[in-house]
């Protein structure tokens, strides 16, 4: 549960315990046997789990009458990028790449700020009924997205804030893409376990020192929890990248279109597999940068939320 | 009685043995409440407030409690002003009406946080709790507007809609303002519906498969991981790359795996010699097909959980059962394996919820597919709302498939409560 500060940096100092098998089990010809047949299980797991993308990438390469040759041919006689090419002038990739990391932006800034806001106030402020309003928070964790759609989408497009407290129809806008991503009980209860973990001495300091709550909480308190929120930061930003289901209700202006959507419009059109490919192989690169960028921080954040299912 | 021992750095007695008076202005100071409770009255001030008594005049001359030790400035069983025993001053009773408003939660406890917004509590002025809220640096203004945002958004993304999505199912729904309130026929209508029926039994046998396919591979994987010594960061980020990667390219490229005439997997089974199966167009095998999807994807997710909760496993337990002589078997069966369970539990929840709700792989790869038979909950929903827009029918099956689901999401969400303590 302690991901604080120094117990995360003590984790990647210590080694890995060990598991199942003592150094006297290691010795014994069957357990040497069973750790080269996991091993070769391992291996080809991950083989079949790669497999796909490979072939993708390989499929992006190969010509119409390769890709359609019916004993499929298997590596392409010519690298060519004629395909890229081609799905590059089919889809404004650098619009909908700008779109999408907007989007996810918006949304990953809002809702950290957001939910470490309400968790403060929820652990260090003493506000009253804090346990029930977090239940009320979480009751949002069951709700299937299905049953929210509908009036999600009459809200959008009978959004009453509008200037002068007037309706505006916010569909085929960005307000209409972040807006609703914002709110995440799931990261208020992340961030509330770990603010529980902060000792009050810090900011009983702080308040003597004449800190108002909002310094201290900038000042303090985001600085302290650096590691989760980059946990929650990279969480969010990859379900906003790969969300689908409330782009496609909400937008049908292609200048709005996040890079998944503009994808999938393309595919939509019926073209031939191998520019497809291509298509997705330039929509799978952003995230494949992402996860070598960043795979320690995934990995780990995997590991952290994973209890809390 | 009343001393106060600092502690010492000495290792000398007669320094612990001399009393340390009071200071004289701690122990006289009055009106202050915090001082009040912990500092332990000297007999001088039991004089005093006796004659102070005196001079207001109000009840018994009586001491009100024996002059022995505190037993903590926490317990406030001793203190005869909170009991109501005490004689009926009018300071006695202005400390008694500050206390109770404390406990009520009108005045915070001084003790419990301390703010340099507050002023030492006088008890002859009046409080107003409601100017002391609504100005913009008073303590409990700074918490409401911390949660303020959040809860905006809960009440206008969550909460609104949640409401106004079971009453639209109990309309003939419109847009333009003129929807027919219907009752609870939509409900009905739903129960009629033998298509809204096969998506339910549909998105069942979904789970049903994903389960068997999708819950004990990561197990397997993620003790293997534990026990390799080498190579352990390449396999995480291999079996990860499906998870990260969106739903669209990866369900797309599955369709052109499954595709009956040009995909890989008919020509392998061409190179077997076997005949070619239509993985997405036939009824038999399309849910099967989406599921494997749906599993590729999540596997490396669940490996590292479960490889998480391994490495979390105390080693010493290994140690004690090998002092007590237990095999690899054993070790493995009374160890490792009760200690996965639990996670076993959470990520069958887990894809229970998410296979249930499936609307994009589908969505992609067979829109429905042949003949209704890859139809779940989400694209009937979908299609019924933004398809022939009506709405009303659309909200009353997402409220009915909400209601199937309550079992589960209720499940998870007593499990997260539980962890989040």
């Amino acid at each position: 549960m302690e991901i604080f500060g120094e117990s995360l940096q003590q984790k990647k100092i210590k080694a890995g315990p060990r598991g199942l098998f003592s150094h006297q089990d290691r010795k014994k010809k069957s357990v040497k046997i069973a750790l080269v047949l996991g091993t070769f299980l391992l291996t080809l797991g991950g083989l079949l789990t790669i497999a796909p993308i490979v072939w993708m990438i390989l499929g992006s390469f190969k010509t119409p009458s390769e890709i359609y040759s019916v004993p499929q041919n298997y590596i392409p006689k010519d690298f060519s990028f004629s395909n890229y090419g081609e799905a590059l002038r089919l889809v404004s990739f650098g619009r909908y790449f700008l779109n999408s990391l907007f989007m996810c932006a918006c949304v990953v800034l809002g809702q950290l700020l957001i939910s470490s806001m309400a968790a403060y106030s929820l652990t260090k402020l003493r506000v009253r009924f804090a346990g029930g309003i977090l239940l009320l928070f979480m009751t949002s964790l069951m709700v299937p997205f299905e049953v929210l759609v509908i009036p999600l989408y009459l809200i959008m497009k009978f959004f009453p804030f509008g200037p002068g407290m007037a309706n505006v129809n916010l569909i085929n806008t960005y307000w209409a893409l972040i807006l609703p991503g914002v709110f995440s009980a799931f990261s208020i209860v992340v961030l509330k376990d770990f603010y529980d973990s902060i000792p009050n001495e810090i900011i009983y300091a702080a308040r003597i020192d004449s800190c108002t709550e909002t310094r201290i909480f900038f000042r303090f308190i985001l600085p302290m929890t650096k590691p989760i929120m980059s946990i929650l930061a990279i969480f969010s930003f990859v379900t906003t990248w790969n969300s689908f289901f409330w782009p496609l209700i909400v937008l049908n202006n292609p200048d709005y279109y996040p890079l998944v959507l503009g994808v999938q419009r393309l595919i939509d059109t019926g073209e031939p597999w191998n520019v497809v490919m291509a298509a997705l192989v330039l929509s799978t690169i952003p995230s494949i940068i992402l996860l070598i960028f960043f795979q320690r921080t995934i990995i780990r954040g995997i590991a952290y939320t994973g209890i809390y299912g | 009685m009343t001393d106060y021992k600092p502690f010492s750095i000495y290792d000398d007695d007669e320094e612990k043995k001399k009393p340390v008076p009071l200071p004289k202005e701690m122990s006289s100071k009055e009106g202050d409440l915090d001082l009040e409770i912990e500092d332990v009255p000297t007999p001088d001030d039991e004089k005093t407030r006796l004659e102070l008594m005196k001079q207001l005049g109000g009840g018994s001359v009586e001491p009100s409690h024996d002059s022995g030790p505190k037993k903590s400035s926490e317990s406030l069983e001793n203190v005869p002003f909170l009991q109501g025993q005490s004689t009926e001053s009018v300071e006695d009773r202005a400390k008694a009406l500050i206390r109770k408003r404390q406990d009520s939660g009108k005045v915070r406890d001084r003790r419990k946080t301390a703010s340099i917004f507050d002023k030492p509590i006088e008890p002859d002025k009046a409080i107003r709790p409601g100017k002391a809220f609504w100005h913009p640096l008073s303590y409990r203004a700074q918490a409401f507007w911390f949660l303020f945002p959040a809860f905006g958004f809960f009440g206008l993304f969550y909460l609104y809609p949640m409401i106004q999505g079971f009453q639209i199912s109990l309309t003939h729904y419109s847009p333009l303002g003129n929807s027919i309130p219907v009752g609870w026929d939509n409900y009905q209508r739903a129960f009629q519906d033998s298509l809204f029926w096969q998506t339910v039994v549909n998105a069942l046998f979904f789970t049903l498969f994903s389960l068997a396919l999708g819950l004990w591979p990561p197990i397997l994987l993620a003790i293997v991981l534990n026990e390799i010594s080498r190579g352990k960061g390449l396999f995480k980020v291999l079996y990860l790359l499906p998870f990260v990667i969106p739903a669209i390219p990866a369900a797309n490229l599955w369709k052109w795996i499954f595709d009956e005439g040009f995909g890989v997997l008919n020509s392998i089974l061409g190179l077997l010699s076997l005949p070619p199966v239509g993985w997405l167009t036939d009824q038999r095998w399309a849910l099967i097909s989406i599921a494997v999807m749906f599993v590729w994807k999540n596997t490396g997710w669940f490996m590292l959980i479960y490889f998480a909760a391994l490495q979390n496993l105390p080693e010493e337990l290994y140690e004690a059962a090998e002092l007590d002589g237990a095999g690899i078997r054993k070790k493995a069966f009374n160890i490792t394996v009760p200690h996965l369970m639990p996670i076993l539990w959470i990520l069958s929840i887990i894809q229970v919820l998410t296979a249930f709700q499936i609307f994009t792989e589908v969505f992609v790869m067979t829109k429905g597919g042949p003949m209704h038979a890859t139809e779940v909950i989400g694209t009937y929903i979908y299609k019924t709302a933004f398809g022939t827009m009506d709405l009303g029918y659309a909200s009353a099956m997402a409220m009915l498939m909400f209601g199937i689901l309550f079992i589960f999401t209720m499940a998870r969400f007593l499990q997260m409560k539980q962890t989040s303590r």
